[in-house]
């Protein structure tokens, strides 16, 4: 942590949020999103900050933690992290999670990505259409006609 | 006033706020993509189940790239599952398909669909495909489904061939799976080679497979389970990269009220006239080795850790016989398992237990042998065993169970074998007999 800047083992890069927040990383812990890195590969000058131009300030801080977290992988065995990336994706609201996923889709952090769908997909199992419609405020816009045709075509699936 | 001055406060403002967040429906603004990256997370049916949440939804679900149909029961008619697969198939519109699963009992009459679904999957690209159509009482007109083995034909080969349109290749194909599924040409070999991506091939109660060739430069398992009375000669030409190893037979009743029954040797004897390098595991049934008069011809298996022999009906003479002469052709042997469960012992000898001569194995270090029973034969391939033996740590016998509980007669004779085995171990080996 506390080397010096010459040693290009770890590098410092600043990323910079859309809404004008710095960050100072690790190298090894931007690049492990593919965005950074090709962004890097592009770059003179290391020292000016990164523009990660769709991602909030407090997103990218929660980015930034997972990807600390993912970077030192000998400190935790697999079991510790699996454990610490459930309770950080069920810390995150609803809202936040869109953005996150937004974010990691975009910077292209593959286990990130992987977390958070994993984790809307998990909101979705085992409800009911109305159940799944309630917690996301997704609203029906079909007429009663139209829901009933599209459960007949596969009446099946809907069935308990 | 006093109301609006409440209303007013800064934090009142952020909740308020907060709430209408909350309130937006953020899932359904993804992108097609990431909705479907959800949604394949999901089951077949659960996938399905979202196309009713909203308009934005009703196509999500249509790239769900798993079809695994084998959730649906089967007590259902086959009209019933072939109406539902073919409904779910119609609304597809994916790119590529990683799995398609079928796994109930279909016969020959639905040919047309099931013609269909193979060619479906592999028009999207599919790299698993497991048909199970087994599992039910098989009553009188039962036929099974033949697999249009042409679909293994080459692609640039089928686009010659205008006959066949909506079949080509499965050029991505790298697991299969076919349970009571005929078989009826060789699944061809030469031509198909360069372009087989096949990592696993499974076939069970595949009846009447006659003939199978294999040229899978990148198979790395391959298990044949199923009933063993018709001449099958299967051949796995050329697997470089084939680690696992799994032939098992039911040679059941019907073969014993018909000893003549030809064994098809060519099966065993072409399996291992080729070589393979990376194989470590195998279990095999003995069956397969009757009729077999020359094991000198057997490869080397430069390779091989384990090695499970399956005696079912087969005698234990032609059990130990062929467990020493795959031993002795097995330089890096580390394990070497014999189910003796089903045959029957061998009181006295009838004929010499003929063993190769061997010389001395250097990495066989452990002997388990389920379904033991005082038997003449088994005493003394184990004592030959650890005569040529160097490595050896530990046997391990089970006795075969029997129905009557406290057999003693049995266990007593089981005793006397152990203890006759003991005298002849080194000190180092750790003999374990359960009863």
């Amino acid at each position: 942590m506390a080397s010096t800047s010459t040693s290009t083992l770890s590098r410092k890069l600043i990323l910079k949020s859309s809404d004008g927040e710095k960050f100072e990383v690790d190298e090894n812990v931007a690049m492990q999103s593919q965005t950074i890195k090709h962004m890097i590969e592009d770059l003179d000058d290391i020292n000016s900050p990164i523009p990660v131009s769709i991602v909030t300030g407090t997103i990218l801080s929660k980015v930034i933690e997972y990807c600390k977290k993912h970077a030192t992988e000998d400190s935790d065995s697999d079991e510790q992290l699996k454990q610490w990336d459930k309770e950080y994706a069920n810390n995150m609201d609803l809202n936040t999670l869109y953005y996150l996923l937004l974010a990691a889709n975009y910077m292209e952090i593959k286990g990130l990505l992987e977390l958070i769908t994993q984790c809307v997909a998990d909101m979705i199992k085992g409800k009911s259409p109305e159940e799944i419609r309630a917690h996301f405020n997704i609203k029906n816009d079909f007429t009663p006609q139209e829901e009933a045709n599209i459960r007949n075509e596969n009446p099946w699936a809907f069935e308990n | 006033m006093a109301n609006s001055s409440v209303l007013g406060h800064p934090l009142f403002r952020n909740l308020k706020k907060l709430k209408r967040i909350e309130e937006k429906d953020r899932i359904s603004e993804l992108s097609d993509e990431l909705l479907s990256n959800i949604v394949a997370r999901l089951t077949l049916k659960e996938a399905i189940a979202t196309s009713i949440l909203s308009k934005r939804w009703t196509n999500v679900w249509v790239s769900y790239p798993f079809l695994d149909f084998g959730f649906l029961q089967i007590n259902y008619y086959p009209e019933v599952l072939v109406h539902r697969v073919n409904n779910v198939l119609e609304k597809f519109d994916g790119g590529k398909l990683d799995k398609f699963r079928i796994v109930h009992p279909m016969s020959e009459r639905f040919k047309s669909h099931i013609d269909e679904w193979i060619a479906f999957a592999t028009r999207n690209r599919v790299s698993e495909l497991e048909l199970n159509f087994g599992s039910w009482r098989r009553h009188e007109g039962f036929n099974n489904y033949y697999v249009p083995l042409h679909v293994f034909a080459r692609e640039d080969m089928m686009i010659s061939n205008r006959s066949s349109p909506n079949v080509r290749s499965f050029v991505s194909l790298t697991d299969l799976r076919l349970t009571a599924v005929n078989l009826s040409d060789p699944i061809n070999a030469k031509n198909t080679a360069p372009h087989l991506k096949l990592k696993s091939l499974k076939l069970y109660d595949c009846f009447d497979l006659k003939k199978l060739e294999l040229l899978a430069p990148n198979l790395v398992s391959f298990n044949y389970e199923g009933d063993y009375k018709k001449r099958l000669c299967t051949s796995i030409k050329d697997a470089p990269q084939l680690a696992s190893l799994r032939l098992s037979v039911e040679t059941g009743f019907e073969s014993d009220m018909h000893p003549i029954f030809p064994r098809g040797k060519n099966f065993i004897f072409n399996q291992f006239s080729s070589y393979l390098p990376k194989l470590e595991s195998m279990v095999v049934s003995v069956a397969l080795f009757e009729d077999m008069s020359n094991f000198m011809e057997l490869c080397v298996f430069s390779n091989l850790k384990t090695l499970v022999l399956d005696a079912n009906s087969s005698s234990i003479r032609l059990c130990c016989q062929v467990a020493a002469f795959i031993i002795s052709a097995s330089p890096y042997l580390e394990l070497l398992e014999l189910n003796l469960s089903s045959t029957k012992a061998s009181l006295k000898k009838m004929e010499a237990l003929e063993l190769p001569s061997m010389s001395p194995h250097k990495n066989l270090k452990e002997v388990k042998l389920s379904g033991f029973r005082a038997d003449v034969y088994i005493v003394d391939f184990l004592a030959s065993l650890v005569e040529c033996t160097d490595s050896l740590l530990k046997i391990n016998l089970s006795a075969y169970a029997t129905h009557r509980s406290g057999d003693d007669l049995f266990v007593e004779n089981c005793k006397i074998c152990v203890q006759e085995l003991r005298k002849i171990l080194y000190t180092n080996v750790q003999l374990i007999f359960h009863d």
